[in-house]
This record gives structure tokens, sequence and C-alpha cells, in this order.
């Protein structure tokens, strides 16, 4: 069923069957802008969403017409920009683990990099990649924004303005929402979007109270998985691109096996922690706070969430504190990479 | 009718007319000292009156002082039914005025603080807030709508005209201040903004990068695709909420 009135035909050709089906594809894209990767989703001819993704990093290599030869048959998306061969996304990821190597970040902290000024072409590359052409002139897109952050002074003006502008020229309508009330829009349709949706990214965790899709109290703490990944490249002397590899490719931090894993691990829990606490706080500290009269639930989502283990380690630190607020449930969203994505998706196609 | 009886009537009708004051509200009036009687004895003294200059009356007979003592209460009761309804519309005009009076101070302290932020601000200007030419303008509007309401008020005689002088100088002056720091943000009163503070265009960032036209081989790449779970249901509950069906 597709709520927006603007929708794109798209001609589906049936396999040994010279028939061809139209099938209305509604429009909007939702769009993840996340520090460590972006993620776009749109509607497609199933009835289900595809998710696109790319990492949100690059690495400039040596210039010379073998490298460029080698990307290229190897499909490894590159850029020359000022001279340099950049290369983007995963296969930037990948090339940093071999050689060592610190990878390149447009964004730092869930905002826009200050470090990082010259990286817009870059970004705009990855994020024109992911998102696709326009399927019709002003297309809307909803991508996502933080909230300001309760323990570092920052503010999201010209992070979202920016990006407004860049989605514009790319021949979309963008809009912003909170990233964590896009989990609400995903996850917590069946709580009439009341509840709390919370969203740990690369850079941030975000927190949005909702009362039927109303966000009553959005807020963030500027702790993601790139603290864990630069504290625990600190105390293992690895570079921080390292502790990710580490810690992504498949730890459980209910059961950490050695030593790599016991401090990816450690700061694991005082990142749920110190997340909790903060939210604790900000919660018994807010102005107009809904009163729930039923116990919500919380539904967890975001890259850093991915880790094994992780919603029960969650449930586990968030028994030790006396929340304000009545809980029925903690939940880890299905897809917990996507939910921020598929809830930017749900507020383009709704169309407000 | 007898004595008694028009002595406790009487004796009634002061007590109906009198107000209670605490001692304390009296001294704060500057009231060091009171004559006090009682009103039974006022009560007493006015129907011994009345009783003698009818009764010395020669030309009255028993039945006229009578009619003439009922004519009286009669009379008496209309004034001070009078009495009674102006004593109540004092009233309300005492709780009226006492909150003027607190509303005054409250724009009076607001004023202090309107002087306060401007002083700041001409102290340490610090770059421009694109929120700041916005708020000046409220501020500037807020100042006016408390000017114009103290003059409604000195019209209506609710507040004496020689307070309003010194709150009507202060308002000009900051709002002269205000507009003078309203030029410089390229704001004029009273005109559309020449600036728009909100709505920022950002698109003009990105102008550039349409003639760098970067070497580049990503459209050849496919990238990393999932697919996941429709979102008709979230659609559709969004859509009851809001009410559409």
């Amino acid at each position: 069923m597709h709520t927006n009135n603007k929708s794109h035909t798209h001609t589906h050709v049936s396999s040994g069957s010279m028939a061809q089906d139209t099938v209305e594809v509604a429009l909007g894209k939702g769009l993840d802008i996340g520090t460590a990767n972006l993620a776009a989703a749109v509607q497609n001819d199933e009835e289900g969403i595809t998710v696109t993704m790319e990492r949100n990093a690059f690495l400039e290599i040596g210039n010379d017409v073998y490298s460029k030869s080698m990307l290229t048959k190897l499909t490894v998306p590159y850029v020359m920009h000022n001279g340099e061969l950049v290369v983007l996304g995963e296969s930037a990821f990948e090339l940093a683990n071999v050689f060592d190597r610190e990878t390149r970040r447009p964004m730092k902290d869930g905002l826009i990099s200050p470090a990082e000024v010259h990286a817009m072409p870059m970004l705009k590359l990855i994020i024109s990649k992911v998102l696709g052409e326009p399927r019709e002139q002003g297309e809307a897109v909803c991508f996502s924004v933080p909230a300001e952050s309760l323990d570092v002074d920052n503010n999201i003006v010209y992070h979202q303005g920016l990006f407004e502008g860049m989605l514009n020229q790319m021949g979309y309508t963008g809009k912003a929402i909170n990233e964590a009330h896009a989990v609400v829009f995903s996850e917590l349709a069946h709580q009439d979007f009341t509840g709390i949706g919370l969203s740990f990214g690369g850079g941030m965790a975000n927190a949005c109270v909702s009362y039927k899709t109303i966000p009553c109290l959005s807020f963030s703490v500027a702790r993601g998985g790139d603290w864990i990944d630069s504290n625990v490249a600190n105390v293992l002397g690895v570079k921080s691109s390292r502790a990710t590899y580490i810690k992504e490719r498949g730890v459980d931090i209910r059961d950490p096996k050695n030593r790599e894993e016991e401090a990816i691990t450690i700061y694991y829990r005082n990142l749920i922690s110190y997340t909790l606490e903060n939210i604790k706080s900000r919660f018994e500290a807010g102005q107009n706070m809904p009163m729930f009269h039923e116990p919500i639930e919380i539904a967890c989502a975001g890259g850093t969430s991915m880790v094994g283990g992780f919603i029960e380690v969650f449930r586990e630190e968030f028994a030790k504190i006396d929340f304000p607020i009545p809980v029925r449930r903690i939940f880890h969203a299905e897809d917990a990479m996507q939910s921020v994505a598929k809830g930017c998706l749900v507020a383009a196609a709704i169309g407000d | 009718m007898d004595r008694i009886t028009d002595t406790k009537e009487v004796s009634e009708a002061l007590t109906a007319r009198s107000t209670v004051t605490s001692v304390d509200e009296l001294a704060r009036r500057g009231r060091k000292h009171v004559k006090v009687i009682r009103a039974s004895d006022i009560a007493t003294m006015i129907t011994e009156t009345v009783y003698e200059v009818v009764h010395e009356a020669a030309v009255l007979n028993e039945q006229d002082v009578e009619q003439l003592v009922l004519r009286s209460r009669a009379e008496l009761g209309s004034v001070l039914a009078a009495r009674q309804a102006e004593a109540a519309s004092r009233h309300d005009l005492e709780v009226e005025l006492e909150q003027l009076r607190t509303a005054l101070a409250d724009r009076q302290s607001r004023i202090s603080e309107l002087e306060e932020s401007l002083a700041d601000a001409r102290r340490d200007p610090g770059p421009v807030d694109p929120h700041a030419a916005e708020m000046m303008h409220h501020m500037v509007r807020e100042m006016a709508e408390i000017k114009a309401s103290m003059a409604q008020r000195t019209v209506q005689q609710q507040i004496e005209p020689g307070t309003t002088e010194n709150i009507d100088a202060a308002l000009d002056k900051i709002a002269s201040n205000l507009d003078q720091r309203l030029d410089q943000f390229g704001l004029k009163m009273g005109i559309s903004n020449a600036v728009e503070t909100q709505d920022v265009k950002f698109d003009t960032l990105f102008a550039d990068d349409e003639q760098a036209m970067l070497e580049s081989n990503i459209d050849d790449v496919e990238l990393k695709k999932n697919t996941g779970a429709g979102i008709a249901g979230n659609l559709e509950r969004l859509k009851k909420l809001k009410g559409d069906e």
C-alpha cells in the first residue's frame, strides 16, 4: 500500500513471458546520514524496501596510472580530487586496514567535521551514489540529523542547512528529521509511535521520547562507536580503523574471548551506562514530558548496537537505574543498521 | 415599633455599610491613631435623636410620628442599598487597581531586563546571531505594546500620569538603541526584512562542484543493497493517527 499521492511507474518484466506488469512505486526516499555509514531507503516494487549503504569514509592513496587502473578493474570506487587519488567508502576502510592507516572521515561526532571541510565533494559523491537520481524533480528525501548534545556544546543549524542545500542541488527536496525520531517511525508503529527510540551511531547516541508521533523530547550524548574505537585503539596501541575492524568482525560483549574483545566490552558497557545515566537525568529534569498512562517500549537501533549481546547488556544496565518512566519492553530493531533510513523513508512517504 | 427594634435595625445598617480592615493595613496607610466607637452606640444615638426630634415637634401627633418613622426607615433602606452598591463597586475597582499595580511592576521589571540586555550587547556584541535580529524586532514590538498599554491606562486614570513619563522615556531610549542595532543587522523597523535570517540557502556552497566535474568511476560501481520489510503497516498506522481514514 502506498500513501504518498505521488508515485513512479516501474515496469517489471516477468521471466519467460512477454507480459509486462506495471507497478506503482511511491516516491520519497529516506537517508540516514551517519558518522560511520550512509544509508538510503526506498520502497521497491515487491512491497518491501531496498536500502543502499556505504561507509562514510575515504582514503587518499598514491596517484599513478597503475593504481588507478587497478582500482578501475577491481571496481573500487575512487575520485580524483586536487590531484589526489581518493578511494571512497567501504573499500577505503579495507585498504586502511591493509596498510595500517586511518581513514579520513567527513563527519565527526554526528556532525560535519570541521577538520574535513575539503571532504564535501567526496561526501556528496557517496550520498549521490546511495540515493541515486531523483525519480522526479523535487522528490522528497527525509534525512536524519542528530539532536543537540547534553554533554558537549554543539548545534545542528549548519549541519542541517548544509545537507538540505546539498540535496536540493541534487534535484531532491530535503527535509530533516531527528535520527531517534526516525527509529520511532520505524520500530514503534505497533505502539502508535509512542515510546522511546534510541539510535546508537558512530558519533553519537540519540534519544527521542515520542507520543503518538510527536517528539516530546530529543537529545543526544556525544559518545558512539567511534568513541569505543578510539579508546580501544589507545589501550591496545592500534589504529582506530583496526579497532573498528575487530569490533565489527563479531564480538559478544557478554563473553569476550581475548584482550581485544575485553577492551571492547569494557568500553561498550561504559557507553551504555553513560548513555542511560544521561537519559535518566534528562528525563527527570525534562519539561513538557507526557504522562504515560501505560508502560512504554524502548527500541534500540543503529550500527553500534549491532555488536553481539548489546541488548542483553543494555537491559542489565537499565535494571540498575531507577528510570522515571515505566518501561514494559526493551527490544532491538530487527534491522538495526537500516532502522534510521527506514524511519526516514516512512516520514518521506507520509508526505508531511 | 419600639426603640430597641429601631436601634437594632440601624445597627445592622451601620454594620452592612462598614468595611473590615486590619490594624496593619491602617498602619500601612499612615494611620497611627484611630478613634473607636461601637456601632451599637451610634445606632442608639441615631434612634434617640430621631425620636426626640419627632417628639419635640408638637404639631405632630403620635400617628404622624409613626408615619414619619416609617418613611424615614424606607428612605434609610434605599440609601443603605445605594451605599452597599457603591461599596461593592469600590471594592471591584480596588481589586483591579491592585492588579494593574502588579502588572506595572512586572513591566518595570521587564524594562530593567531589556536595559541590561542592551547594555550587555553593547559591551560585547559578539558574532552576529541570525536570530538576534528577530529577537530585537520582537523586543521593540513588545515595548511598543507596553507603552500603548501605559498610555491607555493613564487616560483611564488608573495610573498616576507622572508614573508613565519616566517609563515612556526609558522605552523610547531602548527602542532607539535597538533600532540602531537593527540597522547594523540590515533590518528596519516597520519594513520587511532586508535579509532573511531564516531559510538561508546553502545551495551555493556546492555550485562550484558543477564545474569541477570530478573524475570518478563511482557510476560503474555497485553498492551493497539490502532488502527489508515494507513500510505499509507503518504508513497505515500513521494515517489512522492523523485521522485520514
